[in-house]
């Protein structure tokens, strides 16, 4: 007779058969139930005295065990169908129950390992061809049966197993399969080369299946991704690099620098689409990609950039931007690549800037150096935009490289400023064919503007600016006060209101000199008797706003002295106090003269002077007449003088002939003279690019009004700072002057000296490098 | 007193004066001291007409001590004494000084100058050094000068140095050599003696781009070529 066995584990085993098993066995119905006891009596349970074991029969666990392996080897053979899952099941559960699951275990794990084994000699045996799929196969079929034979040992798994923190079976079963079948030396290596060699096929273009490598990778991250990463991925790695690499190398010197970038594009989005495809890997988180990527881009990006006739430069220069923005992409995959492109974009900008600065043909031309400047800059943002994806380090370096060729040429303030000078006036430029519409000329103003920013001397421009706009003033020559103003206000915005104060009292003049005229105009019609032979139009210019001029008295004919004088009477009766001097090298006049017939002229009022004198000449006057009888200084009669002999409207007529005139020279007045204009001008005082001898001149101004700002930046520091190491103090002087110009040390470390030796600073004791501020 | 507006003091003093250094003695006589020697010196000493030690006084002090007019030690004397102008003292600064000084005699004046001398020659770094370089400085002024001429710096400078003192010879070839260097400034002297100490003989620890006066710039740059 059976022992009669307590069944604690009832309601776990109700709660078994509630569990769906998807098997095809037929469905186990558990039919011992908890049976209470329904005496109403007794409400509670009852509990039974704790019978003694009954001693063990040793033959059982073999017996059992048998039983159940005959059919875990019928499950292997595909044989299960007549296996009764309740026997099987109880069968174990007995065996563990009874503390055989030691046995059971250590049985079961023998077994599933001489099943590795067998089938692992049955891949040995298979051809290459059908090795991938057979391994494909068998381990399906294995997991299928594991599958089969955990849900018969389910009880061992959730009690013992638990218990005794062993794997439970379907790991096992699926790490001894691993161990002893796919990883076995012969079969491991097969299935590696294998694969290895398919992802080669298709790589050079063959058809593979894909769905076999993404089965048989799939495999192997099932059996962990410790089995996967070695036994496929690094291999796979290593081989993809050395494949890549040897096809790099062969593109890389039979294409042209966009050609290898095309291909290498495509060939990375094939590579991508294969790996997501069949592998298991994670195309942008694998090492796969930055191997991949460092083959193809990151060995050759020098090479490529410096390649001759189709390199970053060639590129750049046929504007190629199709190609710019895919060598962009690419390189930025990799490290340094973007970088490498920057650095290369910027020497070729400084090259182009410094050849620019520096060519004889651009510099004897203003607004030519100046549009050239413009056309690189525009040339690059446009490429950066499209083809560089507007990277903002791009477009500081583009910067950077401006800051220093722009600077290289000493005389590029005045260069900028005769540019704006150029577009001010109305000058169409010899190249240029646009048209001259206000919003047009505003735009290349806002362009010359932008070079004025890389300036380091701004204020040389400033001076230059400020000459240039004197004289489009007292000669009427802008083209639009609008547009006066809206660059007054562009400076202001850029560099303060300090830099463009003394800018509008300039206009302020202007305009207040027009009322002024018409005020004197009034005064006059109501003299009673002026007697005034010529009109006067006065511009008064407040000194300190203007450029300074150097004074001089010429000798003006009694007319224009007459009318000046009315004029000077009138102006100080209404502004006591005030002191008027006039400047006359700046001065305009019209006059009628009578050759063959009668012209009308307009010429600066040097050559007017000059001109009267001839009026009552009798006989040629000698240079040394006319120095003496007009008092105009030399370098500016001889200027005057040329132009009205030898220049475009011979007005006059100089012995010996010649360009240049001497002081012993002759002229007389130009009987023959005649032209088919009526009305012409003679030589403005146009803004003309300094001589040599001024550009020096105007140098040596500039680095005297400089001082003393230095002097006041040194005092402002020291005063905030009381004491203040020598580098240190300099830096700062450096930084607060910036806006204006860049310092030279060596010139600020003179002027600290002098501040020493007038009382504002003193050395600290001995301490060479520390100056102290004396209140 | 040996800068050059002294010598013509002196050459002023010799044309003005009938008795050279007989008249000092007899304006001392006439006003007979108390028991003070300082003042009684002070009285032998002094110009007739004012009251003050003259140039010729001077100069007959430093035969009395038997050292030459030229001697450094004369310039100790003025440092000592404190004296405001050149080529004179005044009855305060003589009382003062010599008190100081602990001298009442021309041989103690004497001895006492003499180991003030051989302690400035010995440590030229020490503090009393440093007031004695400086008062030489503006001791040599012109009236109404801030900086001193060239040529007396040329003077001053053996005069305070021995000739052995760092950097001294090549400074004055270096001056002699640039004409366009017309003066010292005070901070240009002031920096020349910590310039001495601190850099080596062969401007190893120069920094060009440190704090020192340009000139010296301009003379290690000079030294280098």
């Amino acid at each position: 007779k059976p022992p009669f066995h307590h069944f604690n584990a009832l309601p776990r085993l109700s709660s078994l058969a509630g569990r769906s098993c998807d098997l095809r066995f037929r469905q186990w119905r558990h039919h011992r139930l908890v049976t209470m006891s329904q005496n109403p009596k007794k409400a509670s349970f009852v509990i039974h005295k704790f019978k003694q074991q009954p001693p063990k029969d040793a033959e059982m666990p073999h017996k059992h065990w048998q039983k159940l392996k005959d059919a875990i080897m019928q499950i292997f053979n595909e044989n299960a169908g007549e296996l009764s899952f309740e026997e099987l099941y109880r069968t174990g559960y007995n065996m563990v129950l009874h503390k055989f699951g030691d046995f059971l275990y250590s049985n079961v794990e023998t077994l599933l390992k001489e099943r590795s084994i067998l089938l692992c000699e049955k891949v040995e045996k298979t051809t290459d061809e059908m090795l991938l799929s057979f391994v494909k196969q068998t381990w399906l079929d294995h997991k299928r049966s594991l599958t089969m034979v955990r849900d018969i040992l389910m009880y061992m798994d959730r009690t013992y197993v638990k218990q005794n923190q062993r794997k439970p079976v379907y790991e096992m079963g699926l790490s001894l399969f691993c161990q002893y079948c796919t990883r076995a030396p012969r079969v491991k290596d097969r299935i590696r080369n294998l694969l290895l060699q398919l992802l080669q096929s298709e790589r050079d273009g063959e058809k593979v299946d894909r769905h076999l490598i993404r089965s048989t990778t799939q495999m192997l991250v099932d059996m962990g991704k410790l089995v996967y990463t070695e036994d496929f991925e690094k291999p796979f790695v290593e081989s993809s690099q050395h494949y890549y690499m040897l096809e790099a190398e062969r593109l890389v010197s039979s294409s042209s620098a966009p050609e290898y970038l095309r291909r290498v594009e495509s060939r990375l989005n094939e590579e991508a689409d294969r790996v997501t495809a069949c592998l298991s890997t994670d195309w942008s988180t694998g090492g796969v990609r930055t191997t991949v990527e460092g083959e193809l881009i990151g060995k050759h990006m020098h090479t490529l950039v410096t390649k001759e006739g189709s390199g970053l430069v060639w590129l750049l220069q046929q504007d190629r931007l199709e190609d710019l923005a895919r060598m962009f992409d690419l390189f930025s995959r990799v490290p340094g690549g973007q970088q490498l492109i920057e650095e290369h974009m910027a020497e070729h900008v400084s090259q182009l800037g410094r050849d620019s600065v520096q060519s004889p043909e651009n510099s004897s031309d203003p607004l030519q150096y100046v549009n050239k400047l413009i056309a690189i800059k525009d040339r690059f943002d446009h490429i950066i935009q499209h083809a560089f994806k507007e990277e903002k380090t791009f477009t500081n370096r583009l910067h950077k490289s401006f800051e220093i060729f722009v600077n290289l040429n000493a005389r590029s303030p005045e260069y900028i400023s005769l540019a704006m000078d150029s577009h001010l006036r109305g000058h169409r430029s010899k190249s240029s064919t646009a048209s001259l519409s206000e919003e047009h000329v505003e735009g290349q103003l806002e362009k010359a503007l932008q070079m004025f920013r890389f300036l380091q001397e701004k204020d040389l421009f400033e001076k230059y600016y400020k000459q240039h706009l004197a004289k489009r003033l007292l000669g009427d020559r802008s083209q639009s006060e609008d547009l006066e103003r809206k660059v007054i206000q562009m400076l202001k915005a850029e560099c303060g209101y300090q830099f463009t104060a003394k800018l509008e009292g300039m206009f302020k003049d202007i305009n207040t000199s027009r009322d002024l005229h018409g005020n004197f105009r009034a005064h006059v019609e109501q003299l009673e008797d002026p007697g005034l032979e010529v009109e006067l139009q006065v511009k008064v210019l407040t000194t300190g706003y203007w450029p300074t001029q150097p004074v001089v008295q010429c000798h003006l004919p009694p007319e224009v002295e007459h009318a000046c004088a009315l004029f000077k009477r009138f102006y100080l009766a209404q502004h006591n106090g005030r002191q008027l001097t006039w400047q006359t090298s700046m001065g305009n006049a019209e006059m009628k003269a009578r050759y063959d017939k009668q012209y009308m002229i307009s010429m600066p009022s040097y050559h007017m002077i000059i001109l009267l004198l001839f009026n009552d000449a009798t006989s040629p006057l000698s240079y040394k007449d006319v120095e003496a009888a007009s008092r105009i200084p030399p370098a500016d009669l001889k200027r005057a003088l040329q132009s009205l002999a030898c220049g475009h409207f011979k007005l006059l007529v100089k012995e010996p002939r010649g360009k240049e005139v001497g002081e012993n020279d002759v002229l007389s007045f130009n009987a023959k003279f005649s032209h088919k204009m009526i009305k012409f001008k003679v030589s403005s005082v146009a803004a003309v690019k300094e001589t040599n001898e001024e550009v020096q001149a105007s140098r040596n101004k500039m680095n005297e009004d400089r001082n003393p700002q230095i002097d006041a930046a040194v005092v402002r520091v020291m005063k905030a700072r009381r004491v203040m190491d020598h580098n240190l103090l300099i830096a700062e002087v450096t930084k607060q002057l910036q806006a204006r110009f860049t310092p030279n040390p060596l010139v600020i470390k003179k002027r600290i000296e002098g501040l020493i030796d007038r009382d504002f600073l003193q050395r600290q004791g001995a301490n060479m490098k520390v100056y102290e501020y004396l209140a | 007193f040996v800068t050059m507006p002294l010598k013509d003091l002196f050459s002023r003093g010799k044309k003005d004066k009938a008795a050279p250094a007989g008249g000092a003695p007899a304006a001392a006589a006439s006003k007979p001291s108390a028991a003070d020697p300082i003042m009684a010196l002070f009285e032998r000493y002094k110009e007739p007409e004012e009251d003050r030690i003259g140039p010729e006084g001077v100069l007959s002090l430093c035969s009395d001590m038997k050292i030459e007019a030229t001697d450094v030690k004369v310039l100790i004397l003025a440092w000592q004494l404190n004296a405001q102008t050149q080529g004179y003292f005044t009855r305060n600064e003589w009382k003062q000084g010599l008190t100081d000084l602990r001298a009442d005699s021309p041989a103690v004046m004497l001895g006492r100058l003499d180991a003030q001398e051989r302690q400035l020659r010995e440590n030229t770094r020490s503090s009393a050094f440093k007031d004695f370089y400086r008062f030489a400085f503006r001791f040599s002024r012109s009236p109404g000068q801030k900086a001193l001429e060239i040529e007396t710096v040329k003077a001053l400078l053996p005069i305070v140095f021995v000739a052995s003192h760092a950097h001294l010879a090549k400074l004055l070839s270096f001056l002699d050599a640039s004409p366009s260097v017309r003066g010292f400034t005070e901070d240009q002297w002031n920096s020349f003696l910590v310039f001495s100490h601190e850099i080596a003989e062969d401007f190893s620890n120069f920094d060009p781009e440190g704090a020192w006066p340009s000139i010296l710039d301009d003379f290690v740059t000079h030294c280098q070529q």
